[in-house]
């Protein structure tokens, strides 16, 4: 009896360890759905004075590597998201990033995108409007870097906390910030040019194509790619020519063309996706795959699928839907009457990795870019 | 002695007034394009030998395919009288319907075939409201085809939810883009097409004439028993078919169907015809003015590209070119 005793609850210990094993990995797959993603963070105050444009301001204290926690919502927020502009990939991918956190966190979202990168005064009667629907906190993705300092400050003055995501911002008021700079990014696809350029035998030459002029991040992923390529390869990576234009499918293709006219000896096009997706078809035509290859700045889902076809090299992913998710985290965060910069990071983003087509299946597509079947969705209701 | 020396001296003299003349009816027939452009043909080559390579007009006649069939739609809208600002989401829309067939049905030439005449069809019928619009209910064409570009660009967007159709079936392209029938590309051939069928219809057809009456002067031409409402339907019609054409083997050309496609198209559709001598108010204008004008853009980029003039400054000259183009036409032409 006791023999049977001892053995019923040497069982009954062997399956509550089998219970305590299988909660526990329970318990850590649903703490990894809920955030678990690594990112690097920025604590400390954000003080104006100490900022440029594509760089955190001085004055916060980072980056640290940490892994992302996802919070729990008080209360059914209602937030409010504001896009420039929601007609691509990238854009989607936010998108999809917002509105799956908002659904899980059963908060709402009352999503708005303007008609493009020129539409600033539309953003901004998109941004009051919000604030007048009695929003709890505003989402913005800006389209200008100093030119909405003005409207950021009347809506947190109204009393609605306001955070940037995507798309940095000067704005002394804002409250936060989910986001990955694109010099960053241009950094990436130096670092990655320059470790090709240190086996090789003679310096590399480089067509680099960063997109529309004057935008809020073409320009910063040419800075990048340069401080990159002058510290890891000084002297080893020639950038023969620079190509503005719009990121049209045709406009990149007719660049690309005409830069492989001019230059015979080239070894790398490097550029916005939509330029390095182009690429292949024109490297095709002119008879030059192999010879020339193709670095992208950031990745979309076609660019993706070239990749894996050995296409183009190399493309670093700021992990787009994850930022989705930051913000909304963000701000859930704040109207919990959390402090950013002491509770949670100030700025905070995924750590940015080179997708290449041998690595390339070790990233979550979903990650990257939301659901492979996502339509734009522009509002949740709150509760789950 | 002083008798011989005046006659050749005088026989020079007509000689050079009758050349200078000449040289003025030429101006007058071909226009300032083909000159500037044989100037820059000389400058581009001059500085950058490569500009003349086969390769490289090859690419160049490729490029232009596209802006030459949408500039001689929009030059016979502008014949009309009126313009067409749609002609850039009516080529996005076209992308994104061909590019949903093209994936919804097999892999092969009749697949190709349909997902081509439903983008075509597609343009066709956008072609067709903006000429409903204008002719029937008498909206201004800028209101009218403002209102369409929105329309359309929006129904891109719905159906393509702003992502590209892409894992095109290589034939696609493979025969609209970079396919040849009897090492004449593709593209070339289309554009010959339409070239040929615009032609005949301006110079043939009394479709042709209207047009011209219609847009120099729509109540005289109404009064001397011109159909002028049909006539400006069938105008935008047949516009939109041509943008139709060009957006189906744009896409072929980029491999994708885009919702962002041909942005640009529109103001430089525009800039393209009037460079050419067609003029903004209607009733003015030659077929071949429109695809000199279509190509001197193309070329003119892809020479500044090749001679390494930075993409900022390529801006300005192209203004200024286009600025010099036309003044000079007006005065040739003593407007």
């Amino acid at each position: 009896m006791k023999t049977s005793h001892n053995r019923s609850g040497w069982l009954t210990r062997l399956f509550g360890a089998g219970v305590a094993a299988a909660l526990a990995l329970a318990f850590a797959l649903v703490a990894r759905a809920a955030g678990g993603w690594s990112v690097l963070s920025y604590y400390g105050t954000y003080d104006l004075k100490t900022k440029k444009p594509g760089q955190p301001a001085a004055s916060l204290v980072g980056p640290k590597a940490e892994t992302w926690k996802t919070p729990a919502a008080a209360k059914g927020y209602l937030i409010g998201v504001s896009f420039p502009h929601l007609k691509d990939p990238y854009w989607l991918a936010v998108d999809y990033g917002v509105i799956d956190e908002a659904r899980k966190l059963g908060v709402g979202i009352q999503l708005v995108a303007a008609g493009g990168y020129t539409e600033i005064t539309q953003q901004i009667n998109q941004v009051e409007n919000l604030a007048s629907q009695k929003v709890n906190g505003i989402v913005l993705a800006a389209i200008s870097y100093s030119g909405e300092d003005q409207l950021v400050a009347g809506v947190v003055g109204r009393g609605i906390p306001v955070i940037e995501v995507i798309n940095d911002i000067q704005a002394p008021q804002i409250r936060a910030k989910a986001l990955v700079s694109f010099y960053d990014m241009g950094y990436k696809a130096g670092v990655y040019v320059s470790g090709q350029a240190n086996k090789s035998a003679r310096p590399v030459n480089v067509v680099f194509l960063p997109g529309p002029a004057g935008s809020g991040w073409a320009p910063d992923t040419l800075d990048g790619f340069k401080a990159a390529s002058s510290k890891l390869a000084p002297g080893k990576v020639k950038i023969l020519d620079v190509k503005w234009g719009d990121t049209g499918k045709n406009v990149q293709l007719q660049l690309i063309e005409n830069a492989l006219a001019t230059y015979p000896q080239l070894d790398y096009l490097v550029g916005n996706a939509v330029a390095s997706d182009a690429a292949p078809s024109a490297l095709e035509t002119a008879g030059r795959v192999g010879k020339v290859k193709v670095v992208s700045t950031y990745i979309t889902p076609p660019l993706y699928q070239d990749i894996a076809k050995g296409k183009v090299a190399a493309a670093p992913t700021d992990f787009t839907a994850l930022q989705g998710r930051m913000a909304v985290d963000m701000m859930v965060e704040i109207l919990n009457g959390k402090v950013p910069g002491k509770d949670f990071p100030f700025r905070s983003g995924p750590v940015i990795q080179v997708v290449t087509p041998s690595n390339y299946r070790t990233f979550s597509y979903e990650a990257m870019f939301g659901a492979p079947d996502w339509r734009p969705v522009f509002s949740v209701k709150a509760g789950r | 002695m002083r008798e011989e020396t005046a006659v050749p001296f005088e026989a020079a003299s007509a000689t050079v007034g009758f050349g200078a003349e000449a040289f003025h009816r030429v101006l007058i027939r071909v226009g300032i394009l083909p000159i500037l452009m044989v100037v820059l043909v000389v400058i581009f080559g001059v500085i950058e030998p490569r500009f003349l390579a086969w390769q490289n007009i090859r690419t160049v006649g490729i490029q232009s395919v596209y802006l030459i069939i949408v500039s001689v739609a929009q030059m016979i809208v502008l014949l009309t009288g009126g313009f067409d600002l749609s002609v850039g989401s009516s080529i996005a829309l076209t992308s994104i319907v061909t590019g949903s067939v093209l994936i919804a049905v097999a892999p092969d030439f009749a697949a190709i075939a349909k997902a081509a005449a439903a983008g075509v069809a597609m343009a066709t019928l956008i072609g067709a409201v903006n000429g409903a619009v204008v002719s029937i209910f008498t909206v201004s064409p800028f209101i009218a085809t403002l209102a369409m570009m929105s329309i359309a660009s929006g129904a891109a967007l719905v159906v393509s939810g702003g992502v590209p159709i892409f894992n095109f079936p290589p034939q696609f392209s493979d025969t609209l883009a970079t396919g040849t029938l009897m090492g004449v590309p593709a593209p070339w051939i289309a554009v010959g097409f339409v070239v040929l069928l615009v032609y005949l219809l301006l110079s043939w057809t009394r479709f042709g004439r209207y047009l011209y009456a219609v847009g120099g002067n729509a109540e005289a031409a109404h009064l001397s028993g011109v159909p002028v409402r049909r006539s400006l339907f069938l105008a935008y019609l047949l516009a939109g078919a041509l943008t139709g054409v060009a957006g189906v083997i744009l896409t072929a050309r980029v491999g994708s169907g885009e919702p962002n496609l041909g942005a640009t198209v529109p103001l430089e559709s525009i800039a393209a015809a009037v460079l050419g001598g067609v003029s903004l108010g209607g009733g003015e204008g030659t077929l071949l003015g429109a695809v000199l004008g279509a190509f001197f853009l193309v070329f003119l980029r892809n020479g500044m590209d090749l001679i390494r003039i930075s993409s900022y400054v390529q801006m300005v000259v192209t203004g200024v070119l286009l600025i010099i183009a036309i003044v000079a036409d007006r005065y040739i032409h003593g407007r």
